[in-house]
């Protein structure tokens, strides 16, 4: 049985890591596709309840970035109590992408001299070195890097570009672009980690108005040997695509990397 | 092989190559109805029709009888299938939109015979949409077609000639 031993350990750093448990986080847009230039207004939530804002996410580490690849200032930003906002003055066709490019979040999970119940907490690294107390035990840390992205239209689909150098979690989207996707043809869609293809990644997708049913009616996929899956789309609708993958760390004082990934994305009907 | 005897050879491939692809004149015309609809709130429907070959790649814009660039995304179809990459209006197919009525449009295409599907999508602010596939194939002779709607398009009658 010794040899089981490392994935129980592994597991349970899983189920234990705040990282794990962490909400849904989405951006919503007014519009996917447009037909005339005009201001679309962004929500950035962090909530499980799709797709209803929760809570309102920073919007600090927020890209949006033209067809022309120029970044642009968010305009009108508000952060409030329960959600974030802003508005994309879109003004020249083709596909603006949102999506987040921020620092990697840190968790911290520490037991006290005489207590069983670990403490945790989550920032910076610095502070959260800064904050663990000298008789601390069992001190973990862990980095979280998360991609959150969008995409809206004016008119005629941009070709949608590959970052290599970027690390994390990405889509290259190939020939099915998130703002032409539809319920008569699959989305044919390859998931890369770090720029390199990965495979054997669990995707979940939701479909709106999970408050209106019994069921969460996630549809899961894995990806192949290069990355790439097939998802298909059962009815028109908005959909949360996700995706989070763990990597244990065996050097240094991080122990574990969680990388995810989310996509909010809208289906029309044929 | 002389200047002139390559011409002459190039000539008569060229023209061997318009003769097998076959490519003539045809008329078409498009007949149909805008059914009139008791509503509360009535706005006159955005049309769009246009000819597509048979992997629905659009061949030609035939109406497209529009308003506010803002819904034109709303003729899904014609929008999925080229109408997002138009720069309009285009002269001879552009126009306002139409009360209810029968209506005929015409045009002239270059195509070949084969195969290919003649679409009219209607849609309605705060009302419905409706999209009518009509697939045929062109023998190069003529050709005449009924169809009808069920809601925001009544009888559609195409007559394609030489």
């Amino acid at each position: 049985m010794k040899q089981h031993y490392p994935t129980l350990l592994v597991t349970l750093l899983l189920l234990a890591s705040p990282a794990s448990h962490a909400h849904k986080r989405w951006f919503m847009p007014t519009d996917f596709t447009l037909s005339e230039a005009e201001t679309v207004t962004v929500d950035f939530t962090a909530s499980n309840n799709v797709f209803f804002v929760d809570s309102p996410m920073p919007l600090a580490s927020v890209e949006v970035i033209s067809p022309s690849g120029v970044k642009l200032p968010l305009e009108q930003p508000y952060e409030g109590k329960r959600r974030s906002s802003f508005d994309i003055p879109v003004a020249a066709a083709g596909t603006y992408r949102v999506t987040t490019a921020g620092p990697p979040m840190y968790f911290v999970s520490y037991l006290l001299p005489g207590e069983t119940k670990p403490q945790g907490g989550r920032g910076k690294l610095e502070q959260l070195k800064a904050k663990v107390p000298m008789e601390a035990t069992d001190v973990t840390f862990s980095e979280a890097k998360a991609r959150i992205e969008t995409f809206v239209t004016l008119g005629g689909q941009t070709p949608l570009q590959v970052d290599e150098k970027a690390d994390g979690l990405q889509i290259n989207f190939g020939n099915s672009h998130p703002n032409a996707l539809y319920t008569d043809e699959p989305a044919n869609f390859a998931f890369l980690l770090n720029g390199e293809p990965i495979a054997g990644l669990d995707i979940a997708v939701t479909a709106d108005g999970s408050r209106y049913r019994d069921d969460q009616e996630d549809r899961s996929y894995t990806t192949g040997e290069d990355g790439s899956v097939a998802i298909d789309w059962p009815q028109p609708g908005r959909y949360l695509l996700e995706a989070s993958t763990a990597e244990p760390l065996a050097n240094g004082e991080i122990s574990t990397r969680y990388y995810s990934y989310f996509l909010t994305v809208e289906v029309m009907a044929p | 092989m002389n200047i002139r005897y390559r011409l002459t050879a190039g000539i008569i491939a060229c023209a061997l190559l318009l003769l097998s692809a076959g490519s003539k004149a045809a008329q078409l015309t498009v007949n149909f109805e805008i059914p009139a609809i008791d509503a509360a709130e009535y706005h006159q429907p955005y049309i769009a029709i246009w000819l597509a070959d048979e992997k629905r790649a659009p061949l030609a814009q035939i109406a497209l009888w529009l308003e506010q660039e803002k819904w034109h995304r709303d003729l899904r179809s014609w929008w999925r299938r080229g109408g997002n990459g138009l720069s309009l209006p285009i002269d001879g197919v552009s126009g306002a939109t139409r009360k209810p009525g029968d209506y005929t449009v015409s045009t002239a295409l270059d195509i070949s015979p084969g195969d290919y599907t003649l679409n009219i999508e209607a849609v309605r602010e705060v009302g419905g949409r409706e999209h009518i596939r009509i697939p045929f194939t062109w023998a190069g002779d003529t050709l005449h077609i009924t169809n009808a709607g069920k809601s925001e398009l009544g009888a559609v009658e195409i007559t394609l000639s030489e």
